[in-house]
């Protein structure tokens, strides 16, 4: 069986709102580091928003691997232990 | 004879931009603004000839994944322009040519064994370059993980491969350090966070040895956890003052 292609997402996240804002897909690798740079530029100043390109078979896997970008699956990272500080 | 093919800046001016940018966010008004541009483009540049060796190394661990018939999350990331440069200021002899996780591929395994059944045998056909076991010799703040730095298309390459377990304290640890505004995964933020993160990792290591963990460090875990919540509060506080 052959692998799926990677699939590119560029994730804005905002910290202070504890949510992505939008999110862009990619298949071509080299047009979405172009776009990486070109948010990052416009998000220069803005220290509460992240940027970040990730790439993988799909966006839901990226949800587990990253979870951080994924404001509302943050809790599933935390347990028992890391819960509440 | 170019020293990364198709990347259009020299060696020596990768390494000078990194300089710049260092220095830019040390003392910002001492670069001026088309240095910092001319240097923003340059990191671009290269973040950008790590994109295809990246994606091979990722494919490489899917494919991995795939003759071994296991289960696991493959993904991959090229660091951002902000990391690449705090990490530029924390580590002050660091070169931006030199930096290994520029490019970054990540897998989450279920558990150790099947961390075991991925890694046992397994030879890359590139140049390894590094290995670093921080399940056996974990790093000072309790992170664990694998770590293989390898060289594709002469470009540097890191490869973690987590197990489950292993992951979700790394996320709490980003977490938890995102919301009180510091860099606890790299070690930086107040002594009795760092103190009870640490310890949570040796209960996480348990969960993937498969035994229970010791009742002493429960004990600890619990100990450590008021300080650490007050700490962490205060810190916010600060913060948010400013």
């Amino acid at each position: 069986m052959t692998l799926s292609r990677l699939r590119h997402f560029l994730l804005v996240f905002d910290h202070r709102e504890g949510s992505m804002l939008w999110h862009e897909e990619f298949d071509s690798l080299n047009r979405a580091v172009t776009r990486y740079g070109e948010v990052e530029q416009q998000y220069d100043t803005t220290d509460h928003v992240e940027v970040v390109l990730i790439g993988s078979d799909s966006l839901d896997t990226i949800s587990r691997t990253h979870p951080n970008y994924f404001g509302g699956a943050v809790s599933t990272a935390r347990n028992e232990y890391l819960a509440d500080l | 004879m170019t020293w990364v093919e198709g990347m259009t800046y020299s060696r020596n001016q990768t390494k000078q931009a990194g300089k710049l940018l260092r220095r830019h966010e040390l003392a910002n008004d001492e670069v001026p603004d088309d240095q910092r541009i001319w240097a923003l483009g340059v990191l671009n540049a290269w973040r950008q000839q790590h994109g295809y060796p990246l994606t091979k190394a990722t494919m490489a661990l899917r494919k991995r994944l795939q003759t071994k018939s296991l289960e696991g999350d493959a993904a991959q990331r090229l660091k951002r322009r902000g990391t690449i440069i705090g990490k530029l200021v924390r580590h002050p002899r660091m070169q931006l040519t030199t930096m290994q996780d520029v490019a970054g591929c990540r897998i989450v395994l279920e558990e150790a064994e099947a961390v075991h059944i991925f890694m046992d045998g397994w030879r890359v056909r590139e140049r390894l370059v590094s290995v670093d076991d921080y399940v056996s010799q974990p790093q000072p703040s309790g992170y664990r993980a694998l770590h293989w730095v390898v060289e594709y298309d002469g470009l540097l390459v890191e490869m973690q491969i987590r197990t489950a377990a292993q992951h979700k304290w790394a996320v709490g640890v980003e977490q938890i350090g995102a919301s009180i505004g510091c860099d606890l995964k790299s070690g930086v933020g107040p002594e009795p966070v760092l103190e009870w993160l640490a310890a949570v990792a040796e209960v996480f290591a348990y969960v993937d040895a498969g035994r229970r963990h010791p009742s002493s460090l429960e004990l600890r875990v619990m100990k450590l956890r008021a300080p650490a919540a007050s700490a962490a509060r205060e810190h916010r506080r600060r913060q948010q003052e400013g």
